[in-house]
């Protein structure tokens, strides 16, 4: 009787998971209509921080803003020259007295929600940007006076003093124009969270996750296709991953379709002969550089209200000592072995790609200070700086006491401790020695603003003009004193240097600037604030069998996404039809319904024999 | 001490340790240092009046004890301030990382504790058993290895691909994301996503709860009473259940709802490796960027939902086992 009852069960509990399984499989839908939409998904090991323009400030968010928005001249993909074919300006006159440029746009340009996109969005923006001294764009305009509306495809620029910057020849204006019908209208403009947004770009962010994703749609009314720039894609999504290994097994699986500014040069490697995968290291504008404090406590000129503060050694804040140090440091070395080659040796701040074209300045070969131990060492000798007493370090001319620098490096950047041990055994051979120290980025800044540090190993991603990075080294940048910031973190201070920032702000021709800003990258080289290490590439993988159609910028080595603007996302397209759906992984529906159903048929089988055993006991 | 006494005295003491770490967590991320130096880092064009502005946008150059004044206010108002780094509500950033959280660490949770009891109760009731040697091996094992090496080490097997090893399951996140999958389908998607980090918590935790219960079990199965209830002639799956098992189980409750405790507070570990968005993970991010909004945010949530474990505890403690109640 015990043994049907048992068969009846079994016969029982099988009828339901077949017959779940059956309807389990009807639910389970492999994805419909949704997944022949073209969906590009590219990650990157770091989270963005804001959606608003005012507000964020790192390399991702203005990713997302270059596909949302326009500048006023768009960077030109091949070598960030203005590309006017492709922008909302179409030409600018300059004034004969240089101080009025006057901007023509594209007409019927319209906002993705379908309002028209004229000269007032771009004079309100500019204005608003001036007048709430915006920090990511108030270098850009601090020569900037006002800007007015002549008519609905026509904007004026009136600077307060007469300069080039304005004319046109090269894209000064880094700032991304906003839609005043939605932005004019807020309270609190800088706790707007944007999302969705409103644009004028080839796409728009509609749903933002903070520290996970960010997705942005086809902008249905973009201005784009008017001068043939017409997606491919119709959706565009960024994802953050926290652990660059788990993101490349998520680009092997195909699982996105790019990785952006991954900081691991091993996990690169690992990627590089994987099938259909290629990798590249991107010409980009950023550098590292070792930080010397060159005299935070020794310093008296007052400009933005500086006052001596800090621990600098004596040594550091002597330019002798310092062009000595660089002689010292292997940058080659340091690329090769630190970088994997991801990378070239740097001389000066402005980098290789940055515009007015010809800007950027190489030392001539008899001023260059190469690695050359032998005659750092003598040098340092010359400068006073001798072994007194015998115990292999230098000691101080003026102090008599041995140098031993101070020197900090940042745990969240593998690089800086790995550049360490390198730059502590050069020096140590010309008798200089330091003590090394790996602090979080936030004490570093704490104690560079305290100017209690010889030198700490930092980098900069300047903009593609160099107004930006160069203004990091006038006096008023320094740090006054300490708990309040300040950009310059060499604490260097020089007047001509400082004078010819201004000229070359109000240089009325383009080529006198120019000339002006070679002048002042001699000054930085001769004078070492920054040991420059290294210009380092934008670590990139993508997948060859999703997406075509990529364009470096700048041509041929740069940023396969070229996210100053928008064009390799307009122009990126599927393999193949098809190639550009994503893809969903795991076991189906139905089978999880019978793995549950088939557990719980076991459990019950325990159950039941469990009482049956405890009933026979009881008998 | 009577009930109702024992009880308000309990809840009183959770309270008064809540608005401890009220002021503690507040003066704690004050000492370390000012966020607007860090946030400012890489800013073109920074004035002395644009860093000035960020300081009194952020409350910042307020007096210390003035701004404590506001975050109590605020806090009792449900307003956890402003994130330095997302600029956006600190509620909306926690709100949004919270069912993750509850989600694979609840359950992960749950089914280690059920399987390590059912494991701890077969251990220490066949004590000395191959069943007892062998799973006491292996819940040492799983419990003294590292979970983030075991989880890379699944993702290689069971996502990637190794030998035979198919590539069974997504190499992590919480969804599939360019799909929105809607109702069953989103199920099945969080299901598939979850299962890789799921297995290795439940595992990696399965020691901490099999061992407490056969140790407990052991200590029992010795008691006086197990012998009268044998001598009285109760079966032995009565004698198992229905009064070691009872008796044995307060330790390991204790443990398991304290456990519970701690399961908003995430496993950091896990979810870098898995990428999945939970608040561990955003705990770590946050303290790289010095957000002390969202910091004091969490650690205000994990405080409290502790201190409410621990007084859940005590209360089911003193429940279960009138002895407490009664000294």
């Amino acid at each position: 009787m015990r043994n049907m009852a048992r068969v009846a069960a079994a016969a029982a509990a099988l009828t339901m998971v077949a017959g779940l399984t059956v309807a389990g499989s009807a639910f389970a839908q492999s994805p419909t209509g949704e997944a022949q939409k073209v969906t590009f998904i590219y990650g990157s090991p770091t989270s963005n921080s804001s959606l608003n323009p005012l507000v964020g400030y790192l390399g991702v968010d203005y990713n997302i803003w270059a596909m949302e928005y326009n500048l006023p001249i768009e960077f030109g993909t091949k070598d960030f020259s203005p590309d006017y074919a492709h922008s909302i300006v179409t030409s600018v006159e300059t004034s004969s007295d240089n101080m009025t440029f006057t901007y023509h746009m594209r007409s019927g340009m319209k906002w993705s929600d379908g309002q028209p996109f004229t000269a007032s969005d771009v004079v309100w923006t500019l204005n608003f940007y001036k007048e709430r001294n915006i920090p990511n764009y108030a270098l850009d305009l601090a020569i900037f006076k006002d800007a007015s509306v002549v008519d609905d495809t026509t904007f004026e620029i009136h600077s307060a003093k007469p300069t080039s910057v304005y004319n046109g020849q090269s894209v000064f204006l880094y700032d991304f124009i906003l839609p005043q019908h939605v932005w004019s209208k807020l309270d609190e403009p800088k706790k707007f969270d944007n999302v969705p947004a409103v644009g004028s770009g080839p796409f728009v962010v509609t749903e933002y996750e903070p520290g996970d994703f960010v997705r942005l749609e086809r902008n249905p009314n973009y201005w784009g296709t008017q001068v043939g720039l017409t997606p491919h894609v119709d959706e565009v999504i960024f994802k953050t991953y926290n652990d660059e290994n788990q993101m490349a097994a998520a680009l092997q699986r195909g699982e996105i379709d790019f990785i952006w500014a991954m900081s691991s040069a091993n996990i690169l490697n690992s990627l590089k002969n994987k099938p259909n995968i290629q990798t590249r290291g991107a010409v980009q504008p950023s550098f590292e550089e070792l930080a010397l404090n060159t005299g935070s406590a020794f310093q008296t000129n007052p400009a933005g209200g500086f006052v001596p503060h800090g621990d600098g050694s004596h040594a550091v804040a002597d330019p002798a000592f310092r062009r000595a140090l660089r002689q010292a440091v292997d940058s080659q070395t340091i690329v090769d072995k630190v970088l994997l080659g991801y990378g070239e040796p740097a001389n000066s701040p402005v980098q290789p790609s940055a515009v007015p074209a010809g800007v950027h300045w190489d030392p001539p070969p008899d001023q260059a200070l190469n690695f050359d131990l032998n005659k750092a060492r003598a040098d340092l000798e010359a400068a006073g700086y001798v072994d007194t007493d015998g115990n292999g370090i230098v000691n101080d001319p003026k102090t008599g006491e041995n140098v031993v620098l101070h020197y900090y490096t940042r745990t969240s950047d593998q690089n800086t401790t790995k550049t360490a041990p390198f730059v502590e055994s050069w020096w140590k051979q010309i008798g200089v020695g330091v003590k090394i120290e790996a602090v979080s980025n936030a004490k570093a800044s704490s104690i560079n603003v305290a100017g209690n540090l010889d030198l700490y190993d930092w980098g900069w991603y300047p903009n593609p003009d160099p107004n930006y990075i160069l203004g990091v080294f006038t006096c008023e940048q320094r740090s006054p004193k300490p708990g309040v910031y300040g950009n310059n973190d060499s604490y260097f201070c020089d007047p001509e240097y400082d004078k010819l920032y201004q000229e070359q702000l109000t240089a009325t021709s383009t080529q006198d600037r120019i000339d002006t800003i070679q002048r002042m990258q001699q000054i930085l080289y001769e004078q070492q604030p920054y040991i420059m290490l290294y210009y380092d590439r934008n670590l990139e993988a993508w997948r060859t069998d999703r997406f075509t159609g990529y364009i470096p910028q700048p041509s041929p080595d740069g940023d396969m996404l070229a996210f100053y603007g928008p064009f390799s996302i307009i122009n990126i397209r599927p393999v193949t039809a098809g190639a550009g759906a994503a893809k969903s992984e795991g076991i189906p529906g139905w089978v999880w319904i019978g793995i549950v159903v088939g557990l719980v048929v076991v459990a019950a089988g325990i159950m039941l024999g469990r009482r049956r055993v405890s009933d026979e006991d009881r008998a | 001490m009577s009930t109702r006494r024992y009880l308000f005295s309990k809840v009183l003491q959770a309270l008064l340790t809540l608005l401890f770490v009220l002021a503690f967590n507040f003066f704690l991320f004050r000492a370390v240092g000012d966020p607007a130096t860090q946030l400012l880092r890489g800013h073109s064009g920074i004035s002395r009046q644009a860093v000035a502005q960020l300081q009194r946008e952020l409350g910042l150059d307020l007096p210390l004890p003035q701004q404590f004044v506001h975050y109590v206010e605020e806090t009792l108002q449900g307003h956890l301030g402003y994130s330095y780094f997302y600029n956006l509500p600190v509620s909306r950033v926690i709100a949004q990382r919270l069912w993750p959280t509850v989600l694979l660490i609840g359950l992960s949770t749950l089914a280690s504790t059920v399987l390590g009891i059912w494991i701890g109760i077969a251990q220490g009731w066949r004590r000395g058993s191959r069943y007892d040697q062998g799973m006491l091996g292996f819940t040492l094992f799983t419990y003294s290895m590292p979970e983030f090496w075991f989880g890379l080490l699944m993702i290689m097997a069971f996502s990637v691909g190794v030998g035979p090893l198919p590539a069974l399951f997504p190499t992590g996140g919480y969804e599939t994301t360019g799909v929105g999958y809607t109702g069953f389908t989103h199920i099945i998607d969080v299901v598939n996503h979850m299962v890789l980090p799921f297995v290795v918590l439940t595992l990696a935790y399965l020691g901490q709860y099999s061992l407490i219960m056969r140790s407990s079990l052991l200590e029992t199965l010795g008691e006086d009473f197990i012998i009268t209830a044998r001598a009285k002639g109760v079966k032995e799956n009565r004698v198992l259940y229905g009064h070691a098992v009872p008796n044995a189980l307060l330790p390991t409750m204790t443990v398991t709802i304290l456990e519970f405790g701690f399961v908003l507070s995430g496993v950091i570990t896990i979810e870098l490796i898995f990428n999945w968005p939970g608040l561990g993970l955003l705990t770590a991010t946050s303290v790289d960027q010095r957000d002390f909004p969202i910091l004091q945010g969490l650690f205000l949530l994990f405080s409290a939902s502790v201190i409410v474990a621990n007084l859940v505890a005590d209360l089911l403690y003193s429940y279960l086992d009138p002895r407490v109640r009664a000294g």
